[in-house]
């Protein structure tokens, strides 16, 4: 029987097949479609690899800085990405609810970041991105913010169990779903059911990574 | 004790294979494994680790008593144990089950936008499919899961905007009530993140109906818990039950038991070295308490309805 992780990665990469095939279908470019709508390379020494390759958290902050992590890559892409774009890219109503996403995101480093501060930790300093050709057109825009959003889903649902405060909790909990009410919202502008599972698939730190991993450029 | 239980977890943490197979229901499900009711229900059956303890904390007579037997709603949400809370969301979901296949019976695809219709469906068989995930876990836990009671949907099914309006304010009201009673079950890490998982599915349908409805998909920064009390305040008005006669504290619909100790949570203010920046965002969620006013007074609506 195969591993768990094993199933989960093969998911992961049909995930990645899936998004680069329709990719190189729409756009026809062999190089996008190699890079993927979802090229998230993390460039330098930043503290992603360094918590989303721990399985185990020290302590809650340990965890807060995980989620400040990714809240951190999100809340950068959209306010990078929506520069480069206008309403009259996208459908009606779409520009404006991107941006109220991106404030969310923005919203949840802001709380992650003082908390942590208050916890008596120092948070995660913001890496540097590299987005690929996800801002090259809206449909890349719109297939990389689906991606971001429903693994910020996952690694939410497989990293609370970590958390031992409930007052922590209960705030990651609010967080998690707000992240999924984008990831449907997402999911319906690119023509996939908002909600394709009875179930959210919890990923842990390393699968996370293992995500990113896989549509690193280089 | 969290710092006992911490420790406990790192070291249940060092044994790789035995936490992956903690996680295997959860993956079942995810991995779009897919197995059938009777597979399902025994992979759920290898992962609850809990034993026993299972008293049944949310008192609902089912349907199944019979006329005659006067159902009593939500007498008791007990939130202690993990058996209450499983029932406590068994009790949300066998609402929404019902509420969708008895709707949906009324409607056809030309009764909607296009796709919303398939949509639906989905959801429908979302809410199926938590429906039996909780019964068989809180049977596998040892304890009795509520069964589905007589509702009175009022009328919801009268036409399609009432449908989607009454399915919008059940969905978000299960995502208030998840993130709420989450913390319930942190001293059980399988059982919350397969909470978790729920959760993010009842999520994505309320974005889903908010949007159909004219409203945000997604109106808060953070989504605000539910507290048991509040959740029940608000489904009442959808159980055909006569409240008014029985014994249900007017002012919550229901009573509720939270643990003694440990984790009020955020319902206890300034408790136990919350974080100002946490309390401050759950206080900025007053823009959630709109919407919560909102299904207030879409049950009130319900309950005059039923008074008349």
């Amino acid at each position: 029987m195969r591993l768990l992780h094993e199933r989960f990665l093969e998911g992961i990469a049909e995930e990645g097949r899936r998004l680069a095939s329709r990719r190189s279908f729409v756009v026809g470019s062999a190089r996008l479609a190699a890079g993927s709508a979802v090229a998230l390379t993390l460039v330098g020494g930043n503290g992603y690899r360094r918590f989303a390759a721990a399985q185990d958290f020290a302590s809650d902050i340990g965890v807060l800085n995980y989620a400040l992590t990714l809240e951190q890559l999100e809340a950068t892409f959209y306010r990078e990405g929506l520069e480069g774009f206008a309403p009259e890219d996208f459908d009606a109503d779409v520009f404006d609810n991107l941006a109220v996403i991106g404030g969310h995101e923005e919203a949840h480093v802001v709380l992650l970041s003082d908390t942590i501060s208050q916890l008596g930790g120092e948070p995660v300093e913001e890496a540097e991105y590299d987005f690929g050709g996800a801002f090259s057109d809206p449909g890349a825009f719109l297939e990389t913010a689906q991606a971001l959003e429903n693994t910020g889903v996952s690694a939410y649902d497989g990293a609370a169990q970590f958390l031992s405060d409930p007052n922590l909790l209960t705030t990651a909990g609010g967080i998690v779903a707000v992240e999924a009410r984008h990831a449907s919202y997402l999911n319906d502008l690119n023509r996939d059911v908002p909600f394709p599972d009875s179930f959210e698939t919890p990923l842990t730190p390393a699968e996370v990574l293992n995500i990113a991993d896989q549509f690193i450029i280089n | 004790m969290q710092q006992l239980r911490a420790a406990d977890m790192i070291a249940s943490r060092s044994d790789e294979m035995e936490d992956r197979q903690a996680h295997k229901p959860l993956i079942d499900f995810a991995a779009g494994a897919r197995p059938g009711p009777a597979s399902r229900r025994h992979a759920l059956l290898d992962t609850a680790k809990l034993a026993g303890g299972g008293m049944l904390g949310l008192a609902i007579a089912s349907a199944s008593l019979g006329r005659g037997v006067r159902s009593v709603l939500a007498q008791e949400v007990d939130v202690s144990t993990p058996v209450g809370v499983l029932n406590y969301a068994l009790t949300l979901e066998q609402l929404e089950a019902t509420f969708y296949r008895e709707g949906l019976e009324g409607f056809a695809p030309g009764d909607f936008d296009e796709g919303v219709f398939d949509n639906l469906v989905v959801i429908r068989d979302h809410e199926l499919d938590h429906v039996e995930t909780l019964t068989a876990t809180i049977t596998q836990l040892g304890g009795t899961p509520v069964g589905a009671a007589e509702y009175a949907f009022a009328d919801a099914f009268d036409d399609a905007q009432s449908f989607l309006t009454t399915a919008q304010a059940l969905e978000n009201t299960g995502v208030g009530a998840y993130t709420g009673a989450a913390q319930f079950l942190i001293a059980d890490d399988a059982l919350l993140t397969a909470a978790l998982t729920i959760h993010g599915v009842e999520a994505r349908h309320a974005s889903y109906l908010n949007r159909l409805t004219g409203a945000s998909p997604f109106p808060n920064a953070v989504d605000p818990p539910l507290t048991p009390n509040e959740v029940l305040t608000i489904a009442t008005p959808f159980f055909a039950t006569d409240v008014a006669s029985g014994d249900v504290d007017e002012a919550t619909g229901g009573t509720t038991t939270v643990p003694a100790t440990g984790s009020g949570g955020i319902y206890q203010s300034g408790g136990d070295g919350a974080p100002d920046a946490m309390l401050a965002l759950l206080g900025s969620a007053a823009a959630g308490a709109a919407a919560v006013a909102a299904l207030r007074r879409r049950a009130a609506a319900h309950a005059i309805d039923e008074s008349s």
